[in-house]
């Protein structure tokens, strides 16, 4: 329970053995009145539960609830909610002959503990259902048996999930609701529910989708509902309720044939149909279920335990009570309602592909939806528990000779390349697959290496987006496995095209390999023909460096070099740079005109591009050895920093400088950018124009680029739910009860949000200190602020006292103005004021960057495509087009739900009709995706 | 689903281990309390040569990282196989435990464990040598952090001088 291993129960040391099950073991025996068994019992209540069942998969981690009896902690209820939630969510993790026994068993328990802790076993049987799909018709046996056996338990057991899933209706959880629908039809296979209500059920939701003015997300969501739950409760309806049946796919058919499918293409893994077709999941699905209903319902891949049990459930004496489900009714359409987003279904194997002694599921049969389906079920239940994860998809069983580590692979590669997004984070994924090449070390490795070979063939129509996840998964997993790969496979290929997708993966991937390991490493571990694409030892570049020709400038960078060496004080270091002369119009190409650009100080110096560019050249040259010394530089002179940059010109000089030094280490300048926006020396928008300024052109299709441009909008929509919840929290302490759309369900009305009322107020405020990046960033850097108090400011706004003077000014005001309140509330309201202001003015900033990255590229593809017509290319003929556009398409699929707030003021000012119609057409399919 | 406890089954990734740093300034308790709200890692088992750049490429995939801080020998100043990581938020440290820990960088299998926050001192080796406190007493051969044991290399040591 306590656990990962006891590997430093003998002592302080770390012991490194992999294998963990001898100390596992002894774990075990350990003193339970150890501290920490007292303390979870405060602190993590959920680990109480977690108790050990013999005989079951999840016995690694040794945990003896009778030991907590000793501790006299836990009183009988709680005991038996402990020994319930086992029994109950390990049901069936297993599956063995023994299963038929243990749910007898299992159900008298429940039967002898129902009178007492009937909420308990109603609780935590509802928790099943609703987090442990994949085992949901065990689920329903089990209750199928109790009803059987106790006379009033389907009526109180139904009564409680109707509430619950009604609940989830009301809510919007639509994982939720699709499990309860699941689960009830197949409740008509245990007698407690008659056919005739779950067809009523049906065909209420199928009404739902006949409703018009409502977004297709929404009657795609109640159509594939019912889809899904088809294939548990066909066989009985057509046998009971035929024509009924028969009526409602019709109906559904009928809908699926009439829905728009703009927003296929956006979502395809490949842009090319061969040689397998990215079917939009709700036709693929109902080419399954017309297939099955064709071959009358019979399926052959669903676990139905409840037939084991044909004397207690079917027999015909049987005395219970078959209940009908009452009528329920869907909630209506409310705008902001995020409805899940449409799918495709991703296939890279045929039967073709698999060893001959294996059947795999045609693409249209529903076996081939249930095993995938079941596999996806896994993932999402057991995403915290890589162990565990592999273990259980092993485990799979089927009636068939199915070739599963194929059918494992092709899953976990479409929920890694799902777009928008995958579901969990891409590590996982990764570390899955390793956890599984473990668990089966002979059969599933040579799968995936034919997953990658295939993959690899198939990059040229793979889009941006998935290329990068690819990467990004394959140099994770080679560096898994020291670096080995059959990479004399791959040299047929290293004559095309430079920009070629493949030689793009490959330079990617080696870029990848060696910021896992080390330059040499790379040199190492690929064949004499990969070296062109090996990437530059990742070493720092000195533009001021002595040398015979010096460039103008460097006297000044070796003084401040040393300087910064001596770890000398901001105040130094200026005085220096003051000293720099201007550079005379023959070396003016660094400068530009900055003083028209800044007339708010024109009675103060403005700092010229070769001053920014000397200081912090030598500072980051200095700083070169590593992330934290360079971090360490950036901090120690953030105030200088904040004097020397002002105007969008100046932050943008500071990038290009940057690029000068390390144009040979992406991922410092990854991570140097992510700290100059954190520590607010440049802003986003200033990242998004040096990107695509024309010093970065030709390193635009390099991914490290768009890592960072990620990584800066990613801080952004950050710090804007940042003072949302703020708001959202305040709003609660004041139980504000005016229902002002600010909270982001509402987030189709944030365009015209109370945004323009409030700019007025915030326009001129200047960021406080509160609405930085990142609080931590800064505050360790309190002893330079006081130290550097002698120079003058260029921002008022970085005192902290002149702010809170402010902050105190507004709130006489206020209280004047306001009718007498009680002091605490006129704090909170107060406060609640200020983080509403910060909140618009930080969504101003979130839209303009928007603006400004895809004006930007509407203004690099424009330029492309006419330099293309000049020239007579065919632009889609060039990677580089791929490459940009397919960023275009991946920057509104990340950010949709941002995108979206401000979707109408983009689609009114850029995305207009006198763009080229390939653009306008990646908005289109974009907006089609909430349509 | 947010709304339901989740059971043990899906946190024991997360959970505390049963390590305890002993020099820990507060009471069994406060470390407790802070290790369940700690928001950095303990990295072991590295090789003395892996650097800050490769640590942070592996762990910012699981979120986005505030800082590293490598372990030093107490002696010589350079890294002797361990390191903090610390993350902005709980979720993301949570992330790295449940998806880095027992896997590999520069070829070794790394570990992770929950740390109760870095506080200065704690960077360096606690040997007597000045490494990490295994590495005194190591018997195997370990390229990647020095060769054998700090204890083994004296106790040979000493022989030769016997011997002479």
């Amino acid at each position: 329970m306590t656990t990962k291993g006891g590997r430093n129960r003998n002592g302080g040391g770390y012991s490194d053995d992999d294998d963990d099950s001898h100390n596992k073991s002894q774990q075990h025996q350990r003193s339970s009145s150890s501290r920490h068994h007292h303390h979870y019992r405060h602190h993590h209540r959920s680990d109480r539960r977690y108790v050990q069942q013999p005989n079951q998969s999840f016995q690694q981690q040794s945990y003896d609830p009778n030991k907590r009896r000793k501790l006299g902690g836990l009183n009988d209820e709680e005991l038996t909610e402990d020994k319930l939630q086992i029994a109950l969510f390990t049901l069936g993790q297993k599956i063995d002959s023994t299963l038929e026994q243990t749910l007898r068993d299992l159900c008298t328990t429940l039967c002898n503990d129902l009178s007492k802790h009937k909420k308990t076993i109603f609780d935590i049987l509802n928790q099943c259902i609703q987090l442990v799909p994949e085992r949901v018709t065990i689920y329903s046996t089990l209750v199928g048996l109790l009803h059987a056996s106790v006379i009033t338990f389907g009526s109180d057991f139904l009564d409680t999930c109707v509430s619950a899933f009604k609940e989830s209706l009301l809510s919007y959880k639509f994982e939720i609701i699709q499990r309860y629908i699941r689960f009830f039809s197949d409740l008509v296979n245990v007698k407690l529910l008659s056919p005739s209500s779950i067809l009523a059920l049906y065909d209420t939701l199928i009404e739902a989708a006949t409703e018009t003015n409502i977004p297709q997300v929404r009657t795609d969501f109640f159509v594939s509902c019912v889809l899904i739950a088809l294939p548990y409760s066909g066989k009985i309806l057509s046998e009971k309720n035929n024509t009924e049946l028969s009526r409602l796919l019709y109906t559904i058919d009928k809908y699926i044939y009439n829905r728009s499918k703009i927003h296929t293409p956006i979502l395809q893994v490949w842009s090319s149909m061969e040689p397998h077709p990215q079917e939009e999941y709700l036709d693929c699905l109902l080419a399954q279920i017309k297939r099955l209903n064709q071959d009358e319902w019979a399926e052959s891949q669903i676990f139905r335990p409840y037939y084991s049990y044909a004397d207690t459930l079917f027999s015909d004496v049987s005395a219970s009570i078959v209940h009908d489900l009452p009528t329920l009714n869907i909630p209506e359409h409310r705008d902001g309602i995020i409805y899940p987003p449409p799918k495709i279904v991703f296939r890279m194997f045929d039967y073709t592909d698999v060893p001959e002694e294996f059947v795999l599921p045609g693409a249209h049969a529903i076996e081939r939806y249930l095993i995938e389906d079941e596999i996806s079920n896994i993932l999402h239940t057991y995403h915290t528990e890589r162990k565990d994860c592999a273990v259980q998809l092993t485990q799979i069983r089927s009636n068939n000779k199915i070739p599963l580590n194929y059918m494992i692979v092709e899953v976990i590669f479409g929920h890694l390349f799902m777009l928008p997004r995958p579901h969990h984070l891409e590590l996982f994924y990764g570390s899955l697959l390793l956890e599984l090449c473990k668990l089966q070390p002979s059969t599933l490795p040579p799968v995936l290496v034919q997953a990658v070979e295939m993959i690899f063939e198939r990059l040229n129509t793979m889009k941006t987006a998935c290329i990068e996840r690819f990467v990004k998964w394959f140099s994770y997993h080679l560096s898994n496995f020291q670096f080995t790969w059959a990479w004399q496979d791959w040299i047929d290929c290293l004559d095309e095209n430079p920009e070629s997708p493949k030689i793009k993966f490959i330079r990617e991937t080696l870029q990848r390999c060696m910021r896992l390991s080390f330059h040499q490493r790379v040199i190492e571990i690929v064949p004499e023909q990969f070296y062109k694409l090996v990437p530059n030892k990742p070493s720092p570049v000195f533009k001021f460096e002595e040398n015979d020709a010096p460039v103008f400038g460097s006297e000044y960078a070796q003084l401040l070099v040393k300087k910064i060496k001596e770890r000398a004080p901001a105040e130094d270091i200026l005085r220096i740079l003051n000293t720099v002369p201007s550079p005379s119009k023959d070396d003016s190409s660094l400068v530009t005109p900055s003083s028209s650009t800044v007339t708010q100080s024109s009675n103060e110096l403005t700092y010229t591009m070769v001053q920014i560019d000397i200081f912090v050249s030598s500072l980051l040259w200095v700083g070169s050895k590593s992330f934290t010394h360079s971090f360490a530089a950036l901090a120690k002179y953030h105030q200088l920093f904040k004097i020397l940059i002002e105007s969008e010109e100046q932050q943008i000089q500071v990038l290009k400088s940057m690029y000068e030094v390390w144009p040979n280490h992406q991922q410092m300048m990854v991570v140097l950018v992510d700290k100059l926006v954190k520590t607010q020396i440049v802003e986003c928008s200033a990242v998004a124009n040096w990107i695509f300024s024309s010093e970065l052109g030709t390193e635009l299709t390099n991914f490290y680029i768009w890592e960072i441009l990620s990584s800066t909008i990613e801080k952004m929509n950050r710090q804007v739910e940042k003072h949302h919840n703020e708001l959202l929290d305040l709003r609660r302490q004041l139980n504000i009860s005016t229902t002002v759309q600010l909270a982001s369900s509402a987030s189709l009305q944030a365009d015209s949000m109370p945004t323009e009322a409030a700019t007025a107020s915030s326009i001129d405020e200047k960021p406080s200190d509160d609405a930085k990046m990142d609080e931590g960033e800064t505050s360790n850097n309190d002893e330079e602020k006081s130290k550097s108090s002698s120079l003058k400011r260029r921002r008022e706004s970085d005192d902290d006292e002149d702010d809170d003077n402010e902050r105190k000014d507004s709130a006489e005001k206020m209280q004047i103005s306001q009718p007498p309140i009680d002091e605490a509330t006129a704090k909170l309201q107060e406060k609640y004021e200020m983080v509403e202001e910060r909140l618009s003015h930080a969504r101003e900033q979130q839209k303009k960057l928007y603006l400004i990255v895809f004006q930007r590229f509407i203004m690099t593809l424009s330029d492309f495509l006419n330099e293309c017509e000049t020239k007579n290319v065919d632009p889609v003929s060039t990677p580089w087009l791929k490459w940009i556009m397919e960023r275009l398409q991946e920057i509104f699929l990340l950010y949709h739900e941002q995108v979206f707030q401000y979707v109408s003021t983009f689609e009114s000012l850029i995305f207009t009709s006198d763009i080229d119609f390939s653009i306008l057409e990646v908005f289109q399919q974009f907006c089609a995706l909430r349509a | 689903m947010s709304d339901l406890s989740v059971p043990f089954l899906f946190q024991k990734s997360v959970s505390l281990s049963s390590y305890r740093d002993r020099r820990f300034s507060g009471g069994e308790v406060e470390q407790d309390k802070k290790l369940l709200q700690s928001t950095t890692l303990y990295v072991g088992n590295l090789s003395f040569y892996t650097t800050e750049e490769q640590i942070h490429e592996l762990f910012s995939r699981a979120g986005d990282v505030k800082r590293i801080i490598m372990g030093l020998d107490k002696q010589s100043k350079t890294p002797c196989g361990f390191c903090f990581v610390e993350y902005y938020t709980r979720s993301d440290a949570e992330q790295a435990m449940r998806y880095i820990n027992q896997t590999r960088l520069d070829d070794r299998i790394i570990r992770t464990d929950w740390d109760a926050g870095f506080v200065d001192g704690r960077q360096y080796g606690r040997g007597k040598s000045g490494g990490q406190v295994r590495d005194e007493y190591r018997q195997d051969y370990d390229p990647g952090r020095g060769g054998y044991g700090k204890r083994i290399v004296q106790g040979k040591e000493m022989e030769k001088g016997g011997v002479i």
